[in-house]
């Protein structure tokens, strides 16, 4: 049994690298990656599951990273938006975002492009329905989610043209 | 035509990179070594004495810094619009003697960790005498009432007056004139912003003496003025450090969680983060005030109103913030954008105890043009007229004098609705068809006050 | 202090003794969608914490025409089955597709209406709780475990056994958004038609209707022996609207719900009578 008294430490692959953090008992995944790994992408919405704002891969399954104690990530995968593309190496997906203001604000934008890659590696060429429905535990208050949709659209067909991914 | 350089071009985000690739930096994502985290205690009744507050077993908590109450306040009041005359102050920053809203700060706890600061806050035991609370406007402005306010009513003093007026023409001479007589009532619920980001505020203090105050604040200046006015400092001791904001809606006008960090940071000399979880977001942010509006328009058979008399009560909760000024604002646009000879209007700022309203989108002009508009189309509905040929019909022109006494000298209504009519595929009746901003022919003649 | 020790048990049986250890001061994480909220918002301060995520309670099973679903297993893993049952739909249509990844079978039956919707299926299948304390195993079923949701100190719920589907089932959920939305109501019927179309066993289930998920017993009762034709149908949906006990909370009224109980036992017994 895995007993975890005070501060210990996980290890896990976090965008393709392997890291360490030391944390306190139930520390979770997002505070780990926030304040102890200072990857600022992932962001405190709401802490109740409610708004996505901290949406990450976990073996690459979408998982809302407030809730996640980051002892249970240990040994595994993690991927946030850092680990998809950065400037000067946007992912398709990011690039679409940006053509078509698909990020106003920004605060929803690492969990919404998060649900989106989740989606389309599973379904390259999504219908409408599909993209809101991988979306429906991302809130947006500011873009709308007309822009965010069609910002997907165009990445899927971006990505199906084999535009580099 | 010669290619311009913006106007006419889809120019990109300036920081649309750094949204898509996660770099923009928020408030949250301020970290300093050694940084403190702030949680609130908050009143648990709507309304009550502050007998005693007990922070003992939160300050023997391991890992607890500092205690904030309001002896730490050095001007207790929180004066969000006293430069522009929003008086007298009613709000304290952290509650002292009474307690006026479900949620109102009393003490802030101070800790080494987020958890900490959190079971801290549990901890601090409150002894408050609690006191029937006001909860609704119509009976706050009965006589039967407790006045909750110290001047000894429930509502904002206009000039010595309970409410704001506006008179304009003579109404009951309008409704003697009327063909018909058209009544409404209209209310709106309270509406919460919902950012994303919900408050969060960071303060370091600097060696020099001067604070250093990340806030995602919409308002930075009149952040600065306030924040300087309540801890008795001159503005130059504060640096204010915005940035993007992650939604705001007016939800972050209100000055509310710098002074506290500030007096924090100051208190135990580390930088301090207070971050709001959701439900402080959706329960103890000001929000867009409940609303209520009752109409009553004496109106002729060929469309024209002649007279309009409005009551509007506006729920401005516990204490002012914005309310005052948004109560005003939507004073001035209840006759809607109509040229109406004879208007009357009665604005009430009523204070319960409940959530303080404040800025939203808009402020109190939102309510008053959901109002007017349901009303035209019940006008229109009832005298058996298209509901554009209406608003067309009263629509101002230039030159037209407006009930605030304000010359119309931009008006584009009727151009908006001719092309709004257009793109929806709405053909105008004949007479309406071709009114313009500028033309009077057929409708009433600029008034003069 | 914050919490001094989390636990992950590599078997029910460690899951077990930890219970047996700690009792109540011990918070029992499934997904830690529940638990997690509670923490942020400053209304539960775990000293133990435990996750069954480990604990080889995270397996679906078919045995003897039943379903058997580990406590621990995964909200999502439920909505890919593909048996064409309510309970699929259900856990389809709960929270968003990141919420399901963690939310499980087990915790969801601690959730407070109105969550907790995968009650409403389940009970509508008549399903049985597999209960493990130290040295004993038993089942309950659902409606009994529901009435009380008591755990002796050392006991966890291990899994959920479901019997075969019989006849014809149908769930229907109203929110507030079309997705990601607790339930203003949540409806499931299950119901079995003789060769003339008579009702001849039926269960109607409520979420978000009272404190926990409901059976509607007097509106079953209308259908029994009965076709289910639209006079039958409005008299079980007027039945159900009665029997209910719903709240009043920030999605909705009490009367609301009451009205929409009655609405979508209505449209839950339509479907299920055109459905063939």
């Amino acid at each position: 049994m895995a007993t975890q008294l005070a501060t210990h430490i996980v290890t896990f692959q976090l965008n393709g690298r392997p890291h360490a953090v030391t944390v306190a008992p139930l520390t979770t995944l997002r505070t780990a990656l926030r304040e102890d790994l200072h990857l600022h992408a992932t962001k405190a919405g709401c802490g109740q599951g409610g708004c996505g704002s901290c949406t990450v891969l976990l073996d690459n399954e979408l998982v809302l990273s407030c809730l996640v104690p980051v002892t249970l990530v240990d040994g595994r995968s993690v991927t946030t938006l850092e680990g998809i593309g950065g400037p000067g190496r946007l992912h398709p997906l990011q690039e679409a975002f940006h053509d078509h203001f698909a990020a106003q604000c920004g605060y929803c934008t690492a969990g919404m492009i998060m649900a989106a890659k989740w989606l389309l590696d599973r379904n390259p060429n999504p219908t409408r329905a599909e993209i809101q429905m991988a979306l429906a535990g991302n809130l947006c208050r500011c873009t709308g989610y007309v822009p965010i949709i069609e910002a997907i659209e165009d990445a899927a067909r971006r990505m199906s043209k084999g535009v580099k991914r | 035509m010669k290619q311009l350089g913006i106007v006419g071009q889809s120019v990109k985000r300036s920081d649309g990179i750094g949204h898509v690739t996660g770099q923009t930096e928020y408030v949250d994502d301020v970290f300093y070594p050694g940084m403190l985290w702030l949680k609130m205690v908050r009143s648990p009744v709507s309304r009550g004495r502050i007998r005693r507050v007990d922070t003992s077993r939160a300050e023997r908590l391991p890992g607890v810094t500092a205690v904030v109450t309001a002896k730490d306040v050095p001007n207790n009041w929180y004066t969000i619009l006293c430069l522009i005359g929003i008086e007298p102050n009613d709000e304290p920053v952290l509650a002292d003697e009474e307690v006026m809203y479900e949620g109102e700060p009393i003490c802030a706890v101070v800790a080494e960790t987020e958890d900490i600061a959190r079971e801290a806050a549990s901890l601090v035991k409150l002894e408050i005498d609690e006191q029937e609370p006001v909860l609704d406007v119509e009976y706050a402005l009965t006589a039967d009432a407790p006045a909750i306010k110290k001047w000894g009513n429930n509502t904002f003093m206009y000039d010595g007056m309970n409410h704001r007026r506006l008179r304009f023409g003579d109404v009951d001479r309008g409704f003697e004139e009327a063909d018909h007589i058209v009544e409404g009532t209209y209310q709106m619920t309270p509406i919460e912003h919902v950012p994303m980001e919900t408050h969060v505020c960071v303060v370091k203090p600097e060696p020099n003496g001067r604070l250093t105050i990340h806030s995602n604040t919409q308002a930075l200046y009149f952040t600065m003025d306030n924040t300087a006015i309540i801890l008795k400092v001159p503005s130059n001791r504060l640096r204010l450090v915005g940035g993007t904001v992650g939604g705001g809606f007016g939800g972050k006008v209100d000055v509310i969680t710098e002074p506290v960090t500030s007096i924090a940071a100051m208190k135990t000399g580390r930088p301090v983060k207070w971050r709001w979880t959701r439900e402080e977001e959706f329960r103890r942010s000001s929000v867009r005030g409940a609303c209520k509006m009752e109409y009553r328009d004496g109106v002729m058979k060929d469309g024209r109103i002649v007279a309009r008399k409005v009551r509007s009560i506006h729920d401005a909760g516990a204490y002012h913030r914005h309310s005052p000024y948004g109560v005003q604002k939507n004073m001035a646009n209840l006759p809607g954008p109509y040229s109406i000879p004879n208007v009357w209007v009665d604005c009430y700022c009523v204070y319960t105890n409940r959530q303080p309203s404040s800025a939203m989108r808009g402020f109190a002009v939102t309510e008053a043009t959901f109002a007017v508009e349901v009303q035209m189309d019940k006008i229109a509905s009832v005298i058996g007229m298209d509901p554009w040929e209406i608003r067309m019909v009263n629509a101002y022109r230039n030159g037209h004098m407006r009930p605030v006494r304000k010359v119309v000298e931009d008006a584009t209504l009727l151009e908006t609705l001719k092309a709004a009519a257009q793109l929806v595929g709405h053909e105008l009746p004949a007479r309406v068809r071709d009114m313009h901003s500028d033309d009077y022919a057929g409708v009433a003649e600029p008034v003069q006050p | 202090m914050s919490t001094t020790a989390f636990f992950v048990p590599r078997t029910v049986e460690q899951a077990i003794d930890l219970k047996r250890e700690h009792g109540k001061n011990l918070v029992v994480l499934g997904g830690g969608t529940i638990v997690m909220g509670l923490v942020h918002d400053g209304l539960l301060f775990p000293k133990l914490a435990m996750s069954l995520a480990r604990a080889g309670m995270s397996d679906v099973r078919r045995r003897d025409g039943w379903l058997e679903i580990g406590a621990a297993t995964p909200i999502a893993r439920l909505a890919a089955l593909k048996g064409a049952t309510t309970l699929e739909r259900a856990a389809g249509m709960l929270g968003g597709p990141a919420l399901r990844t963690l939310a499980t079978a087990g915790g969801n039956l601690f959730a407070k209406a109105p969550y907790g919707d995968m009650c409403v299926p389940l009970l509508a299948m008549d399903a049985e709780l597999e209960i493990a304390g130290a040295g004993r195993r038993y089942t309950v079923p659902l409606e009994q475990f529901l009435s009380r949701r008591s755990l002796k100190n050392d006991e966890l719920v291990v899994s959920i056994h479901v019997p075969k589907a019989q006849g014809r089932g149908a769930y229907l959920k109203l929110g507030r958004r079309q997705a990601n939305t607790p339930s203003v109501v949540a409806v499931a019927v299950q119901a079995v038609l003789d060769t003339n179309g008579k009702c001849t066993d039926v269960r109607i289930a409520l979420g978000a209707a009272a404190p926990q998920a409901v059976r509607a017993k007097k509106a079953e009762a209308v259908l029994i022996g009965r076709r289910l034709e639209d006079a039958t149908i409005k008299a079980a949906a007027e039945s159900a609207q009665a029997e209910c006990n719903p709240a009043t909370d920030s999605l909705a009224s009490a009367w609301y719900r009451r009205e929409m109980v009655g609405v979508f036992v209505h449209r839950a017994l339509d479907e299920l009578g055109r459905s063939t």
